[in-house]
């Protein structure tokens, strides 16, 4: 049963879909705005990506919070905000098994957003402080 | 296949198993088996969410997959309460699958202060030797395993390391119900070997292997087959140390054993077994049946290809801790004429043991000059202590004991044995007034010394 089980624990991509689209209500204040088809193929994004990292989703993912928390940055626009959401997908559940966990889906979000005002919308900014974040915390429970 | 029994069903994935079986029986159809599906999902999520303290939304693959192991396990402990097969579909078609899971929950908690209360049992009765694997299991394996086993989410782990194998183990189940088989059985086992003399058990250890305290073997498993060997040969399988020339009456036996020898041999094997003050319950009569009929399918193979020794183990005391003792040259007889006199001579015992100490090196130099008379009375004492066993022990077997076989009682034995001097009562009676210790090193000793020529 598991493995197979466990692939199909959350496929309702159009319910997922709705819940990203649904915080269009605040990201539009921003100029910011999310089709359905393309929430649909965040969806789907992040489903490769859970897949790439080893990991299964239960609950209602992270796009919708990525879309809600990323909206309001200086530093996204409506024309790469859809690419923007793409690579936060795979930072996101990167960084969250690298991490072993230790974050919360929230705290590593509201790093994330952190990071990426201080680095003025650079990636490889945002990774490599992730990386040192993740480093010291990895270093800090090996001495624990 | 019969509707009535669950034995066949597998107990390391009980509910995949049942499911598949009721598949296969037409007792549970498409939508019912998806209503179960969706119901496990929906309970998956919310023990997810639960785990995860409701911090994330995803789970490593490992960790979900332990997750999801966890709650099909615990349903399945749930089910197996209820014996019947047809029974057991029923409950899972008409009740929800949350309140089997939580039924099953309390029970694996339930099974783990049931397995605390084994584990205390079968602390009290484990045996008193040095065999590390067995020690290490039941001292720090199983303590670890009631310090980490998780009931809420990992209830399909059996944490601790179990590396004492036990003497029949199919390691069909997991978790709290393999911890609480595993500890059943060593109870059995241990009531059983502690019936056994512990100096044979210790003997037969030896014999089966001289580095036995850092093998992993079963000790149990040891005096099964010596048990069965000295049933072939008519032997009261109390004593459980076999001889080598027992081998050839064993093989001679079982070269001409039918197949119905063998059963009378398995039930008059697992009858003596039972009487070793254990309870007559199923479990122990189950336990043993297994055991008896593994050990003697295994010894079929061994006498078609005309090896018992490898299956039984013999006292083979020529080669084992044997210590070989050489005496120093004689004196010719003028110089132990001139010992003689010289001792004699002197008035203070003291004297006569300093004396004796420096020049007498050999043990027939010592026994012609003892037959002399060359202590008096309370004299004999006071030398004898300066002596220790391993001297003492050599006395006895150079001048009493002539090579006869140490036997258990060996002082009834020196008492009974005819004697011409007046140290060799002495020299007993002076044993007599040693404490139990030193009797059983002088046992000891007088068994290791090889034979006297």
């Amino acid at each position: 049963m598991n493995k197979n089980f466990l692939s199909i624990i959350n496929e309702d991509s159009t319910f997922l879909a709705n819940k990203i689209t649904n915080y269009n209500i605040i990201s539009q204040k921003f100029g910011i705005i999310l089709t359905d088809k393309e929430a649909l193929e965040l969806v789907k994004v992040q489903q490769t990506s859970l897949k790439k990292h080893g990991r299964i989703n239960f609950s209602h993912g992270i796009v919708h919070k990525l879309h809600f928390a990323f909206c309001d940055s200086d530093y996204v626009h409506s024309s790469s905000y859809f690419s923007i959401l793409n690579e936060l997908i795979d930072i996101f559940y990167y960084y969250k098994s690298e991490s072993l966990d230790t974050y919360s889906d929230d705290e590593l979000i509201e790093l994330m957003e952190k990071l990426f005002e201080e680095g003025r919308g650079s990636f490889t900014y945002l990774q490599d402080k992730l990386l040192d974040n993740i480093n010291t915390i990895i270093k800090k429970k090996n001495i624990d | 296949m019969d509707l009535e029994t669950t034995d066949h069903l597998d107990l390391t994935d009980y509910l995949n198993s049942l499911l598949k079986e009721s598949i296969k029986q037409n007792l549970i159809k498409e939508e019912g088996l998806q209503s179960i599906y969706i119901q496990i999902k929906d309970l998956f999520i919310k023990r997810a969410e639960r785990f995860t303290l409701g911090d994330s939304s995803s789970l490593p693959e490992e960790t979900a997959t332990d997750l999801l192991n966890s709650i099909t396990y615990t349903i399945g402990i749930e089910l197996q309460s209820f014996t019947n097969l047809k029974e057991q579909i029923q409950i899972l078609i008409s009740k929800s699958i949350n309140s089997i899971f939580y039924n099953g929950l309390e029970k694996v908690k339930k099974m783990l202060k049931q397995a605390k209360l084994y584990y205390l049992q079968t602390k009290k009765h484990m045996l008193r030797i040095g065999v590390i694997a067995y020690n290490d299991t039941l001292f720090d394996g199983l303590e670890e395993f009631f310090k980490n086993y998780d009931c809420d989410f990992l209830s399909h782990h059996t944490p601790g390391y179990i590396d004492y194998p036990l003497a029949y183990d199919k390691m069909d189940s997991i978790g709290v119900q393999y911890v609480i088989t595993y500890l059943k059985k060593i109870y059995v086992e241990n009531i059983i070997c502690k019936s056994i003399d512990h100096g044979d058990l210790i003997k037969i250890l030896k014999n089966y292997d001289k580095n036995y305290s850092v093998l992993l073997f079963n000790i149990f498993k040891v005096v099964v087959h010596n048990t069965i060997g000295c049933i072939i040969i008519n032997r009261n399988p109390n004593k459980i140390l076999l001889e080598e020339n027992d081998c050839k009456g064993i093989y001679k036996r079982l070269s001409l054993y039918t197949e119905s020898d063998y059963i009378n041999i398995h039930h008059e094997t697992v009858n003596f077994l039972l009487s070793k003050g254990l309870n007559n319950d199923s479990f122990s009569k189950d336990y043993i049946n297994s055991i008896i009929f593994d050990v003697l399918e295994h010894l079929k193979i061994y006498i078609k290809y005309k090896d018992n020794y490898s299956f039984f183990v013999f006292d083979n005391n020529s080669s084992y801790n044997k210590m070989k003792f050489i005496d120093n040259e004689c004196l010719d007889d003028s110089d132990f004429r001139d010992l003689l006199d010289e001792i004699l001579s002197l008035r203070y015992t003291q004297d006569k043991i300093k004396m004796l100490n420096d020049n007498c090196r050999s043990i027939r130099d010592l026994i012609d000059l003892l037959n002399n008379d060359i202590f008096y009375k309370d004299e004999y004492f006071v030398y004898f202590s300066t002596l220790n066993i391993k001297s003492i022990s050599l006395l006895l077997s150079f001048s009493l004991f002539h090579n006869n076989p140490i036997e258990n009682n060996f002082i009834i034995q020196l008492e009974n044995i005819p004697k011409s001097y007046l140290w060799q009562y002495k020299i007993i009676n002076y044993i007599q007034s040693l404490g139990e210790n030193e009797k059983k090193l002088i046992q000891e000793t007088l068994l290791s010394l090889e034979d006297i020529s």
